[in-house]
């Protein structure tokens, strides 16, 4: 394949809004302390597991898309404040993913809905650009702004995704069985589902030579973008992996990089049998058998999954990763399934050999994708 | 238009018109998709067989971006409806993701190139569907992109789709044109 064209592009800010907390190094801390933010919450019906990741200080009372609106906006304009721009700034063009948002409890015409009213509330002129891709939606919305970046459109993106904990989510997840009974244990052999989680994060995407002009600093770079749809079914993913390797193929294809550069991998790591097995299976054509595999790291025992925000979520958790040459532990990993064949995060911190990172997303619907980082101190 | 999705050429085109897309769906027990998603996919398989060449002999380099404001809304209202019964169907809430209205053509054809849904109206949507899939053909992600735009107006709705693939021989692809209905 050929290589990216377009200039080198820099994550210049970043920020996040999760169960554990709304500042970059705060939650990070208490990722890498082994905290989960999944407790107990309240649901008028019945449901497979009481436990969700819910934002504090977000009343679980207002309505979706008041709930949606609350966590995008200050995440939003916190990450146009680690950048040191203006969220009027024209100059900015922005791209946001969710699943469903709101939309499966409120119904709504227009799904975008919920990304323009974002992008007014913190007073950007331009409409946003706005994605659904089910689970790989922060991600993807990262993807569309590097094409955006590299076709000329724009210089700097704040891009990722925001989702929230909803009743119809809830039971939805519920009665398809995908949701544990009781906690989230990716990779452990008592894994049985997932734990829905809400946030947002979102990254700003900028041009080395923006800035430079600006002043601004590199938080890590941005090498590599790839997908692969499974071409299976709605829910359940392809059982061989060939698609998630067609998706880190393509993106460490013009890189760069190959699979033997890969220092760590922030996994999907949904707890589903389903999804781990993939994982498992797919990670391990890829890396399996080399002299210093990649360690794989979660985050979703401790965040939950916020779905359309997890391919963001976990985008800056892989640059804060490479900046501490550290993941943070697995939450609910004590025993991983036999076999596995990488390194895994169990009971503390693990440390980082020297290389890049991956962030790996599933979305319902196939949707796979692959976006890699290098941190700047291993940039040329 | 950014310079590289000037430099697409369609390579075949399908549409497909009703005022109910229900009558498009071939859901069946087991498997349930959104009847918008059904249109798409209807309107994509048609520009895939109008294609002159062999677009299909490599499913794994086909992707697909589809633009839709609203996707999924028929069915994300029936789930609101029967969230208040503290019932949701499993197989409604699956193919109930706005993500369907390009992942349900991939699952039809076996395509494992990109894809991804853009929710918003197609005039600012398939500018942004163009960049992408000019950005995904350049890279060599894929060899052919079905870029799908699903609208609807006072007629009912609307699918178009337009398979392209990186040229500069023929005519530059006017994608608003091509799946906007006049």
């Amino acid at each position: 394949m050929a290589p990216p064209a377009g200039p080198e592009i820099w994550v210049t800010g970043l920020a996040w809004t999760t169960p554990l907390g709304d500042t970059l190094d705060g939650v990070w801390g208490r990722l890498l302390a082994g905290d989960t933010g999944l407790h107990p919450t309240p649901s008028a019906h019945p449901l497979r597991t009481d436990r969700a990741g819910v934002v504090p200080g977000v009343p679980l009372d207002w309505a979706p898309s008041r709930r949606q609106h609350a966590i995008t906006v200050p995440t939003l304009a916190a990450a146009f404040g680690s950048a040191g721009l203006d969220p009027a700034d024209p100059a900015v063009r922005l791209v946001l993913g969710t699943s469903f948002g709101s939309g499966l409890d409120e119904p709504t015409a227009y799904l975008g809905a919920w990304a323009d009213a974002a992008a007014a509330s913190i007073g950007h002129p331009h409409p946003p650009v706005s994605v659904s891709t089910a689970c790989s939606a922060g991600a993807d919305g990262i993807a569309v702004a590097v094409e955006l970046i590299r076709a000329g459109t724009t210089e700097i993106c704040v891009a990722g995704g925001a989702d929230v904990v909803t009743p119809a989510k809830r039971l939805g997840h519920s009665a398809l069985g995908t949701m544990s009974r009781d906690t989230l244990r990716a990779f452990d052999r008592r894994h049985d589902g997932m734990v829905p989680g809400e946030g947002a994060a979102f990254l700003v995407l900028e041009t080395a030579g923006s800035a430079r002009r600006r002043g601004a600093a590199p938080r890590a770079i941005l090498r590599g973008t790839g997908a692969a749809n499974d071409a299976t079914g709605l829910t359940a993913p392809d059982p061989t992996g060939d698609s998630v390797v067609l998706a880190v193929d393509r993106c460490l294809a013009g890189s760069g990089y190959g699979a033997a550069d890969v220092a760590v991998v922030n996994a999907h790591g949904t707890a589903t049998p389903l999804n781990d097995a993939v994982e498992e299976t797919s990670l391990g054509r890829m890396f399996g058998g080399r002299d210093t595999p990649p360690v794989v790291f979660a985050t979703k025992g401790a965040l939950g999954h916020s779905l359309g925000a997890t391919g963001a979520i976990e985008a800056v958790a892989v640059v804060l990763a490479l900046r501490d040459r550290k993941v943070p532990p697995i939450v609910g990993l004590d025993e991983p399934t036999a076999g596995f064949p990488l390194p895994l995060a169990i009971g503390g911190p693990a440390a980082l050999c020297p290389g890049v990172g991956l962030s790996l997303t599933l979305g319902f619907g196939g949707f796979n994708t692959c976006l890699l980082f290098e941190g700047v101190d291993d940039a040329a | 238009m950014p310079p590289d999705a000037a430099h697409l050429v369609a390579a075949g085109l399908g549409a497909a018109d009703t005022a109910d897309p229900a009558g498009f769906a071939r859901n069946v027990p087991s498997f349930y998709a959104d009847p918008a998603a059904w249109l798409v996919a209807t309107a994509a398989e048609r520009a895939l067989d109008s294609c002159a060449v062999a677009v299909r002999d490599d499913p794994d380099r086909i992707g697909v971006v589809a633009v839709s404001p609203g996707c999924s809304a028929a069915t994300l209202a029936v789930i609101a409806r029967s969230t208040a019964r503290g019932a949701v169907s499993p197989l409604r809430f699956a193919g109930a993701s706005p993500g369907v209205l390009a992942g349900l053509t991939c699952i039809r054809r076996g395509l494992r190139g990109p894809s991804l849904t853009v929710t918003m109206p197609a005039a600012g949507g398939i500018p942004v569907a163009a960049v992408v899939a000019a950005g995904w053909l350049r890279a060599g992600q894929a060899e052919y992109v079905l870029v799908a735009a699903h609208t609807i107006d006072g007629d009912g709705h609307h699918a178009r789709c337009a398979v392209l693939r990186r040229g500069t021989g023929g005519p530059a692809a006017d994608l608003p044109g091509l799946l906007i209905p006049a």
